[in-house]
């Protein structure tokens, strides 16, 4: 019943080819094809994105005031920005040239929730699983984590700058912390 | 019915310990919202790993799906690829739920059915705005070709149950899982059960 699905024709015999398909935890159906020969010497690769759907078709046509909300399954991950996106472009169709302060807001704070649950979906669901898997790796992140939230917590209280507030004085501490971590690579006692 | 064989206990190695269910999930010409969707159960996930076990499943990165008690296809069938892959499912999966509205009716993605595929590859890569000079329709034999029309998964396999809604809640999905995998036929009531 089943069928054998057309793959690209190798370019010469030596060569090997591994697919990664599809990629997982991504929207947008990918897969990557590389080639390799007889010294695992890479010579190719490819991502292919293997779907095709026609949006900017089949949107044509239809009431504008439905576009935004059919864009939005474009990608069930980032279906704001995509809301968004066509809300601009629909500025533009209907002439409005200025958006008023309040709904310039609540298209911030739609995008702010996009932010906040996206980057809660990439840590806990996405890149959890490959953290997961590899124990030394989890280990090490969880150090860093416990670490890291514990120097967040003393910042709190600290006397900083005003100009390094907040993010600034994090991302400035987390470079100093990874150049500690890099002490780890030294220790071959452990090897 | 077929979920009645999930928890077969007749056979000798489900006597001890109850087995864990595997579980395969899939995403065709969907989005990927109703994955989203599904890991909106949040910590009731944890509770789910318990009694349940994934194969392939953009979760896991297992590439093909194996023998599994329950398989969830997310989209409808846009190319050849998604043929291949939901006859894969239907041959190792014991029940086949068609998860969201696209598996179900072909949803968003066959608003394109109206239109002939030759003319919408047309537009979008030879005479629509803001393409580079010189593109052309792909046509690397890697792609899997397009469909004419985009189908509803039960247009090529059978399908047990079927779970709508763009995408079904968290809770929908939660409270179909739950019942099904104790072995009841799922039936969601007002509040749970949605089109849109």
């Amino acid at each position: 019943m089943n069928f054998e699905l057309e793959t690209a024709s190798l370019p010469s015999e030596n060569l090997r080819r591994v697919a990664i398909d599809p990629v997982s935890r991504v929207e947008g159906h990918g897969k990557v094809t590389i080639l390799l020969d007889e010294d695992n010497k890479v010579h190719q690769v490819r991502l292919h994105i293997v779907e095709f759907r026609g949006f900017e078709r089949f949107i044509q046509g239809r009431p504008y005031w439905e576009v935004p909300v059919m864009v939005q399954r474009l990608c069930g991950i980032c279906p704001v920005s995509h809301h968004l996106a066509a809300s601009k472009a629909l500025d533009l169709i209907v002439g409005a040239s200025k958006v008023t302060p309040t709904a310039d807001k609540m298209r911030r704070l739609m995008h702010y929730g996009q932010i906040l649950q996206s980057h809660a979906l990439h840590f806990f669901h996405l890149s959890s699983p490959d953290l997961l898997f590899g124990f030394g790796s989890s280990l090490g992140f969880t150090l860093a984590l416990v670490l890291f939230a514990g120097i967040r917590e003393r910042l709190d209280g600290a006397d900083v700058p005003l100009a390094f507030k907040g993010t600034a004085i994090a991302m400035i501490t987390a470079g100093f912390m990874s150049l500690a971590f890099m002490g780890f690579a030294g220790l071959d006692r452990f090897q | 019915m077929a979920h009645e064989y999930l928890n077969d206990t007749t056979s000798p190695s489900a006597a001890a310990t109850p087995r864990k269910l595997k579980v395969a999930t899939v995403s065709l010409a969907g989005c990927f919202g109703c994955h989203m969707s599904f890991l909106d159960i949040d910590e009731r996930l944890l509770p789910l790993l318990e009694l349940v076990e994934f194969d392939r499943s953009p979760l896991t990165d297992i590439k093909h799906c194996g023998p599994c008690d329950i398989g969830l296809i997310e989209g409808g069938v846009c190319n050849a690829e998604n043929v291949h892959v939901l006859r894969e499912f239907r041959a190792n999966c014991k029940v086949l739920i068609a998860l969201g509205a696209c598996a179900v009716n072909g949803g968003l993605p066959a608003q394109r059915n109206h239109l002939a595929l030759a003319d919408i590859l047309q537009m979008v890569y030879r005479t629509g705005h803001g393409l580079a000079e010189g593109s052309s329709i792909p046509d690397d034999p890697e792609l899997p070709l397009p469909l004419n029309q985009v189908h509803p998964v039960h247009e090529v396999v059978k399908i047990d149950y079927f779970l709508p809604g763009c995408p079904p809640s968290g809770d929908a999905i939660w409270a179909f899982l739950t019942q099904l995998i104790e072995g009841k036929a799922p039936s969601l009531g007002h509040g749970l059960l949605h089109y849109d």
